[in-house]
């Protein structure tokens, strides 16, 4: 008890008891370690290597990654602990009260000192040549820890190269056998094509059988290997990174937008990397996102065009700005279709929307082909549950899509739960190999309605499930019966608590497919495709996925885009605008989390950001928008709606109450079919591009994908 | 400094697959039905959600199958009888240098060139071998008979030098005359006797048994059961007799009074 | 009632920016979920959007012809002053439409 004088001052008799309590370490769940002396409160289930990490302390290692198992093979991350004889793998150790960890003692400098000398004795000095020089791992670690010379007066052995397929080059030689890429091909890809065979010196990392890795993640493998090893094939001898310029953007080609880093040098975006966003894309993109921006600088629009008798002729912005105004001007608005392409930012969109509104023309397709959501909530065509739902779902039903070759990164967080929280996955649509373990129930609208009577064995799984996910693709949607499909949904929904207002949670989860439909629906672009509309004038704004028979032969169709693709081939008036890495724009993801990708070289030739171009088209049409900067046509996005320029912020929204119901109706029990029938060639940017024709070519017949071709191969 | 060429060891060969017509993914291959029998008793030693402890046990009856080494589709088919990848098991049968993923001859000589059995001569042994089937260390003759590898010590150190024969067969106390004796005898199809070559009984030292040479006498055989009932009727008898004298006692007690 | 009815006839697009959480968009929230039904019953195409955000100023906006929109700022506002300013505003349709020159 404390002293009697003090007992008299209630005020200090509270003190003193809240530091008792504080002190208690009963109460608080960590432990005391002492890292070079300085004590830290860790929970006792972490390893030394993560206390010194929060202790701001450094340990160099190579084999170990925090998002996959430890293996403590390579033995850089050696401590020394105090009281034991040995130096200690840190990565896999777990701390002990009151253990006291010494990193900076003579014997953790030669344990480095000498593990470094090992590595090194087989490595070959191909810095010169080896694209990992100035972002090595073991460069950066050699000059820190290593010996300023080796011992090693023999020969070194030498490993025959792999072939991976064109994405990744395969140095094998420089393999340090840490593992790592075989552990992500393993956990993360879900692919376990790779493993270590032979032994000792004549150990090799490799498929054995001469496999490729037809992984949609296997760009990764080359950010993982801290050598120069496996290496970017593309970007090959291109650059050094102390050249390249770093801007943090997101992807626009893959809906979920990735966080991304761009690297250009000059005027020329040389690659693209992932950046660490957990609620995403963990640290993970596909090999569309990373490889397909070479189609940047392949069949480029970079000045204005305008058709006649013998081709496309060249026309200066002046001109084509008033010619598409004098054809615009000779009709009226609801003679005009504007077409919103996949990967328009928010700004083009809405000055897009505000432009032809002032036209009088009310028909603008969002949507392609007619996706029958509605836009007046935004529970109605957003992943309700949130990409990082999954983290907390116990039972995902996807249907009607193959995961693995439609959205490979969430695929992948889908696996971790899988293997990790015990996730249960049931596939309705096709029967591919995913990379883990699930159900495949049905593959067409039958399974659902037989769920929702009770009489599919599955209904009993979903009944017990406390937050279940039913992952519906917007394919799925465009179908003639696509909104009884949705009606069906909606009532499953109700049925069995996948929209559960106690929790907050709604797991009715669409996926879209490109981030322009998404932005077009957040802005509340809604109309619908009205078959047998036959306009004089059609707007392509950067839209390249259509039906040609749906435009008339005599419709004068205006494309304002970036590739010369299927928009431009039909056009009769071509705008160069700007592709992704080249303006800023924002971007609406499926979560509905709004992004800005920054811009990070400039359009080629005469291109223009595409909100300029409409703003420019405006005025000289007497319809001046009212905006002329960024900052300007932004605040008109947030008039719209607020929540557009928060960005890297999912609003949350009422997500249970607030939904639409889909008319009922007959759905038509087709089969649900793939509907990409090639990963790597799905919109202008990637079919421009070479890399991913090299992949197409290499990948596909690998694939062994039995699915109907919407779209005949392009 | 001589040019030294490191042959890499037969069952090593190389730590990646070659396609070759011979040995490839389609090249069939199926256990025996008795293969199917010893597969499912190999199993059953091993709890179900760990089968692939079978691993090397399957891996190594595939390879008596195929006489002495073991095949890509075997490698494939045991992956799917243990539900592991296929790189799991290329993983352990690249590991392990007595899995031979190349074919060997009818007669896989693996010689013992360790300490005991060189200084025997197990060197001389080797260039026998050599010189009369015309194949260097690690090569096939072109007969498809014999097979030279070089191993460790296979613990035969008192009968040094010895070879083993398919993993199977030692025979041992060899010079080169017997080496040569026995190659001739394969050679001619025939199988020479296992075991020491120079007419030495298993391990014996040169002046044969010098000890322990009469019969040890017959076993004592406790009848354990027999003992415990002597054992427990004793216990009863002096039971009995401390009963007795107590009632005696207290006979002699009431008497006093 | 009977604004339901002119709704999609007299507006292009009726738009309600509103706060999740907040009592100045208790209005404006009670009126979206008591109209929603009545109106997609009434007229299934006509969008009616919705969005939310934290501490955002509610509003009515209704789009006219030509792109011409007018906006009411309902901070504050019951859920019947709701429904009289989106009424208004579809009273004032007729006007705006015809004042603006067509092509």
């Amino acid at each position: 008890m404390p002293n009697s004088s003090l007992n008299n001052n209630p005020i200090n008799m509270l003190h003193q008891l809240k530091r008792y309590f504080r002190a208690s370490s009963r109460l608080l769940n960590t432990i005391e370690v002492f890292i070079d002396g300085n004590s830290i409160q860790v929970p006792p289930t972490f390893t030394i290597m993560q206390a010194c990490h929060k202790a701001g302390v450094n340990v160099p290692h190579f084999c170990f990654h925090d998002r996959m198992a430890i293996s403590g093979n390579c033995r850089m991350c050696l401590v020394e602990v105090e009281r034991i004889m040995k130096p200690i793998a840190s990565c896999a150790y777990p701390v002990s009260p009151g253990m006291r960890v010494k990193t900076q003692s003579e014997m953790v400098y030669n344990a480095r000192g000498g593990v470094m000398e090992f590595l090194l004795a087989n490595h070959p000095l191909d810095c010169p040549i080896c694209d990992q020089g100035g972002e090595c791992d073991l460069q950066d670690q050699s000059v820190v820890y290593g010996y300023k010379q080796g011992r090693f007066l023999e020969y070194k052995r030498a490993v025959e190269d792999k072939d991976y397929g064109p994405l990744v080059t395969t140095i094998m030689t420089r393999c340090i056998h840490c593992t790592r890429c075989i552990k992500f091909s393993e956990e993360i890809a879900g692919m376990p094509v790779l493993g270590t065979t032979g032994r000792g010196r004549e150990t090799e990392v490799g498929t054995y059988i001469g496999r490729l890795m037809t992984s949609e993640l296997s760009g990764n493998l080359v950010d993982l290997c801290p050598v120069g090893a496996l290496t970017n094939g593309p970007y090959a001898f291109t650059a050094r990174p102390w050249e390249l310029r770093i801007i943090n953007s997101f992807d626009v080609l893959d809906p979920m937008t990735p966080a991304i880093v761009v690297n250009t040098r000059g005027p020329e975006v040389m690659r693209v990397l992932p950046r660490i966003h957990d609620e995403i894309n963990e640290e993970w993109i596909h090999d569309r996102s990373r490889h397909a921006f070479d189609g940047l600088k392949q069949q480029r629009i970079n000045a204005c065009l305008v058709k006649t008798q013998d081709g496309f002729k060249e026309i200066d912005w002046e001109q084509a700005i008033n010619m598409a105004a004098e054809k615009l001007n000779q009709v009226s608005g609801d003679e005009v279709v504007g077409v919103i392409g996949e990967h328009m930012d928010l700004e083009a969109i809405v000055a897009f929307r505000d432009f032809m509104y002032r036209l009088g023309c009310e028909n603008i397709e969002a949507r392609r082909h007619g996706i029958q959501v509605s836009a007046d909530f935004r529970a109605n065509y957003l992943m309700n549950s949130k990409i990082t739902g999954v983290d907390e779902s116990d039972l995902v039903l996807v249907v009607g899509t193959n995961l693995r070759t439609q959205h490979p990164v969430l695929n992948a967080r889908i696996r971790r739960c899988v293997t990790q929280n015990d996730l249960k996955v049931a596939v309705i649509g096709p029967s591919e190999s995913l990379g883990y373990d699930y159900k495949h129930i049905g593959n067409s609208a039958k399974t659902l309605k037989e769920i929702l009577d009770g009489t599919h064995p599955f209904a009993k799984k979903l009944e017990k499930a406390k937050l279940p996910m039913l992952i519906l693709d917007s394919s799925l949607l465009k179908r003639e019966d696509g909104e009884a499909i949705m009606a069906l949904v909606q009532e499953l929904g109700n049925k069995y608590k996948l929209v559960n207002p106690e929790a907050n949670w709604n797991g009715i989860s669409i996926l879209n497919s490109s981030v322009g439909n998404i932005g077009a629906l957040e802005l509340g672009i809604t109309s619908k495709h009205i078959p047998g509309f036959k306009p004089k004038i059609v707007y392509l704004l950067g839209a390249d996925n259509f039906r040609p028979e749906e435009i008339p032969e005599d419709a004068f169709v205006i494309y304002q885009g970036t590739h010369g693709d299927e928009g431009a081939y039909r056009a009769n008036l071509i705008l160069p605008g700007a592709a992704y890495t080249e303006k800023s724009g924002t971007y609406v993801n499926i979560d509905g989390r709004v992004v800005m990708g920054r811009l990070a070289t400039s359009p080629p030739g005469q291109g223009r950001s595409d909100w300029e171009i409409l703003r420019a088209l405006s005025e000289v049409m007497g319809h001046t928008l009212p905006y002329d900067d960024l900052q300007e046509i932004r605040y008109r996005i947030a008039e719209l709606a607020p929540h557009l320029v928060k960005y890297d912020y999912v609003e949350p929204y009422n997500q249970t109450e607030w939904i639409t119901k889909a008319k009922k109706g007959d759905v038509v029990e087709s089969v649900f079919a793939d509907q990409v029938d090639n990963f790597y060639m799905i919109d202008a940017i990637s079919r421009a591009s070479p890399v991913m024709a090299k992949c197409s070519a290499a990948f596909n017949h690998l694939k062994n994908s039995n699915f109907v071709p919407e779209f005949p191969n392009r | 400094m001589l040019y030294r060429v490191i042959r890499r060891t037969l069952s090593a060969t190389l730590s990646t697959h070659r396609q070759t017509a011979y040995n490839n993914q389609d090249t069939p291959f199926d256990f025996t039905e008795a293969n199917y029998k010893e597969v499912d008793s190999i199993l059953a030693k091993y709890p179900p959600q760990y089968k692939r402890s079978a691993m090397i046990n399957l891996l190594y009856l595939a390879q008596k199958q195929c006489n002495g080494w073991v095949p890509l589709a075997a490698m494939n088919k045991i992956s799917k009888i243990l539900e592991v990848s296929e790189m799991d098991v290329y993983e352990v049968a690249s590991f392990f240098t007595m899995f031979n993923r190349e074919p060997v001859g009818k007669y896989h000589l693996q010689v013992c060139g360790t300490t005991p059995c060189m200084v025997r001569g197990a060197r001389e042994i080797i260039k026998t071998i050599e010189n009369e089937c015309h194949i260097l260390k690690n090569q096939t003759s072109k007969d498809g008979l014999f097979t030279l590898t070089e191993v460790e010590c296979l613990g035969a150190c008192v009968n040094a030098p010895m070879i083993q024969v398919n993993g199977e067969e030692v025979y041992e106390d060899l010079t080169p005359e017997t080496m040569k004796n026995l190659l001739d005898m394969w050679k001619a199809g025939k199988e020479p006797n296992v075991g020491p070559q120079n007419g030495r009984k298993n391990s014996e030292g040169p002046m044969g048994r010098t000890c322990l040479k009469c019969e040890p006498q017959a076993a004592q055989f406790r009848d354990f059961a027999k003992v415990k009932e002597d054992y427990a009727n004793k216990k009863a008898e002096e039971a009995k007799k401390a009963e007795a004298k107590k009632a005696e006692e207290a006979k002699k007690a009431q008497e006093k009074k | 009632m009977s604004w339901h009815r002119l709704l999609a006839s007299k507006i292009r697009e009726l738009r309600l920016v509103c706060c999740q959480t907040s009592s100045h968009s208790e209005g404006i929230r009670s009126f979206i979920s008591k109209n929603y039904t009545q109106v997609k019953s009434q007229a299934p195409e006509f969008p009616f959007i919705v969005r939310e955000c934290e501490n955002a100023i509610p509003l009515v906006v209704a789009r006219y012809d030509f792109g011409v929109e007018k906006k009411v700022c309902v901070e504050g506002f019951s859920e019947k002053d709701v429904d009289k300013a989106v009424e208004d505003l579809i009273k004032q349709a007729d006007s705006i439409n015809s004042h603006r020159e067509t092509h």
